[in-house]
């Protein structure tokens, strides 16, 4: 066969038709599924999209087999799972949902709530409720997190009540008394946790040590236990300003921040490393931690050498100053998009998540405590309890203290100033009062605004 | 001279030259497209969006310059302006000093020199989120490789990320990590730089130093100004950096303008507010490259004779 060379006019004229060609491709309707002309029957296929808050997924092999099976009892529905990292998860909702395009299922992590509610991302979802399954009068303190402005924004499917996780040998080394057995006399309180934490705290370079991490880092929705514990409140009683600045509270950020200085508590940049604090009890480096003990056994634990996890235990929070054990609570929670096309999909999904099926599936993995009351009676939980780390009745009594912490919307931002006042604290630039007088005066600025946006939203 | 002059001495177009031109506009189209797209679309519209109040959600609310009173009256805006300038100032010369002088190493004629090429541009290549991670090891107070080093000699160890003092500083030693890019372009020059120039200047009794500072540095000179301008604008931009490896604390004395702006517009949804964040930074920049510009001038060598363009 004669050959010839291209030329220009060919060349532009094929670079037009390729271009021409693409652009038809990319601008035609999606095909329809099952469109082929086959003898298949005719069946509406559905794609539900589910946006997933990555630590809601921890476990990728459970969640697989949970939307697994969510698709086998809902034939022509295929779930599209994305799992998006927690400290990415609500900027790029939001973002979504400003262009327009967000998934049919959203997860609702309780700081997120109010700020999805607020913006339009989620449908209220009471008028469903009476079919969701599960009698409202089952319910635990687990469900107080996704209601707001007096209506249901979310429904949750796994739950971490705080539990404080430490290391048993680490504290005998110490020649301190057993924090469980000191929960068991009853003398497990603030006292025998500042003493615990004190001898634990020792050591320079490699072998620093340090007793607990949380009262120096993270959010005011951990950091509201302390407060709390010393009679104070973080809002004022209808919400509308910070409280978190008064004398009680004061005190209480003193606690926290005093923690830090005496070098009981890692510093936020000491702790922020690969892992962060999972990473320094997997070292050996930090004795206890009271995060939701699934939040760490239901998946951060591989992150914990085997040697090491094998000298954890567990023990519900001491108690605080005003002699309560004052226990936060957070769910991991589903909602559904306010404008999805799937409303019945999304809902089934709500259904079968919250199911005796998928729950167990999820209690056994470790994943969630229980969230209805007679998963707690089950022998999926209380089989799934590690005999060598924990006790029912050290649930149940962490269960009975929970208290739910009301998360603004922006908490976020009132996260980053808060923050910085605390290092001022720690760092001697400013006395507690004055750092958390001035931050307060920025919250209310906040809550003023977003008083604003609430009102514009109709809610 | 008149118009009829005019369009009678202009060059008239063959079918070849409209054909060629044709053809040249429609290979710039898809990057000029995107650029006003992409580009010169968003940048406008965030400009019109600074002037309003706007969430990202709803309706847009005409305000007029409201957003920039506020702004200049916002504690965080200056000293997130102050970090910045503080991170860029230092921060491109330290980069510069460094990527020159690895530059100079890598121009020597030594054994396994594309190895040591290869080698030194790596960490540029490598993802900008895994080389904070490495250096949030090293910095770290308790086991970190310097701290261990200066303990190790007797030293005490410097609280890197935690000391308001000296996160800056630290932040400014990580940079310098990633200077590859600017290595590269440096190393490029000095193999430009004619032979015949050095060796009459050695003939003549010139020690490397003086003919490294007397000849090789004037004629590199235009390539240190394109990564000065390139190195002051990239800094201005920082984000990564601050975003994970201090979250801006200790006390906000890593608030770098851009994580700033990401606060503002994706924390807060306070997108007009955080359009006028941009085009301040973007009006700052822009005075400072001008500046610079015009300074080069009394310092940049052209052989041509030439000056850059304004």
């Amino acid at each position: 066969m004669k050959q010839r060379a291209m030329n220009r006019r060919d060349f532009m004229g094929l670079a037009a038709a390729t271009t021409v060609g693409t652009l038809m491709a990319a601008c035609a309707p999606p095909s329809q599924p099952g469109a082929g002309g086959g003898t298949e029957p005719q069946q509406m296929e559905v794609t539900l999209d589910f946006w997933v808050n990555q630590p809601m997924a921890r476990s990728e092999g459970l969640w697989d087999t949970l939307m697994a099976e969510y698709e086998e009892k809902n034939p022509g529905v295929t779930v599209a799972s994305l799992i998006i990292p927690h400290k990415d998860y609500e900027p790029k909702v939001l973002t979504g949902l400003a262009g327009g395009t967000v998934g049919d299922l959203l997860d609702v992590h309780p700081m997120h709530n109010a700020t999805m509610a607020m913006r339009g991302a989620l449908m209220p979802l009471d008028e469903l409720m009476p079919t969701l399954g599960v009698d409202t009068d089952e319910l635990t303190k687990a469900w107080d997190y996704n209601v707001w402005r007096g209506k249901r924004w979310a429904i949750p499917r796994s739950d971490n009540p705080t539990i404080m996780l430490y290391n048993r040998q680490m504290v005998a080394d110490a020649g301190m008394p057993d924090p469980a057995e000191l929960w068991e006399e009853g003398k497990w309180d603030i006292q025998a946790f500042d003493e615990t934490m004190e001898a634990v705290s020792q050591g320079e370079g490699d072998e620093r040590v340090y007793g607990c991490a949380l009262p120096g880092g993270g959010t005011i929705r951990m950091q509201c236990v302390w407060i709390w514990g010393n009679d104070a409140t973080v809002w004022n009683a209808d919400e509308t300003a910070s409280a978190f600045n008064s004398p009680k509270a004061i005190e209480a950020w003193e606690y926290m921040t005093g923690a830090v200085a005496k070098g009981w508590a890692p510093t936020p940049a000491e702790i922020n490393i690969p892992g962060g604090w999972v990473a320094m009890m997997g070292q050996s480096r930090l004795c206890m931690q009271w995060p939701g003990a699934q939040f760490v056994l239901g998946g951060q634990a591989q992150f914990i050498p085997e040697n090491v996890m094998a000298q954890m235990h567990l023990v519900p929070l001491n108690t605080l100053w005003n002699g309560k054990r004052e226990v936060r609570n957070a769910t991991n929670s589903h909602g559904i998009y306010l404008q999805t096309e799937h409303v019945d999909e999304a809902w089934a999904m709500c259904q079968y998540l919250i199911s005796d099926d998928a729950q167990f599936k999820i209690i056994r993995e470790r994943w969630t405590s229980p969230m209805v009351k007679r998963h707690a009676e089950s022998d999926a939980w209380l089989g799934s309890l590690d005999p060598n780390l924990e006790t029912a009745e050290m649930w149940e009594d962490s269960f009975n203290n929970i208290r739910a912490f009301s998360h603004l919307p922006r908490q976020q931002e009132m996260d980053n100033l808060i923050q910085a006042a605390k290092d001022r604290i720690i760092l001697g630039e400013a006395t507690a009062q004055v750092a958390m007088d001035a931050v307060a005066a920025d919250v209310d600025a906040i809550i003023a605004e977003v008083d604003e946006e609430i009102q514009d939203a109709g809610l | 001279m008149g118009l009829r002059s005019l369009a009678e001495t202009r060059p008239r177009w063959s079918r070849k030259t409209i054909n060629d031109n044709i053809a040249g506009y429609l290979f710039l189209a898809p990057w000029v497209i995107g650029f006003l797209v992409f580009t010169v679309g968003p940048m406008l519209a965030s400009g019109y969006l600074s002037l309003t109040k706007y969430s990202g959600f709803g309706s847009v609310k005409w305000i007029g310059f409201e957003n920039y009173q506020k702004i200049f009256q916002d504690d965080l805006f200056y000293t997130s302006l102050y970090n910045t300038a503080y991170y860029a100032f230092l921060g491109v010369p330290a980069q510069l000093l460094v990527a020159l002088f690895l530059a100079v190493l890598l121009n020597m004629k030594v054994r396994y020199v594309n190895l040591f090429r290869t080698v030194y541009y790596i960490p540029t290549v490598t993802p900008a989120v895994a080389n904070v991670f490495l250096w949030v090891w090293i910095f770290n107070f308790d086991f970190g490789l310097i701290n261990s080093l200066l303990r190790l000699v007797g030293l005490s160890p410097v609280n890197w990320l935690w000391d308001p003092q000296i996160v800056k500083p630290a932040l400014i030693l990580m940079s310098l990590w990633s200077v590859g890019q600017q290595m590269v372009i440096f190393l490029a020059a000095l193999q430009g730089v004619p032979e015949e120039l050095l060796e009459a200047a050695a003939i003549d009794g010139a020690n490397n130093v003086r003919r490294f500072l007397r000849i090789t540095v004037p004629l590199i000179s235009p390539v240190i100004f394109l990564n000065l301008i390139i190195g002051i604008i990239n800094l201005f931009q920082t984000f990564t950096v601050a975003f994970i490896a201090t979250n801006g604390g200790p006390i906000n004395s890593s608030l770098f303008y851009v994580l700033y702006i990401y606060r503002k517009g994706f924390e807060s949804f306070a997108m007009g507010y955080a359009s006028g964040l941009a085009w301040i930074l973007f009006l700052i920049i822009l005075v400072i490259t001008a500046l610079q510009f015009y300074l080069s001038r009394r310092w940049v060598y052209y052989e041509s004779g030439g000056a850059p363009s304004t």
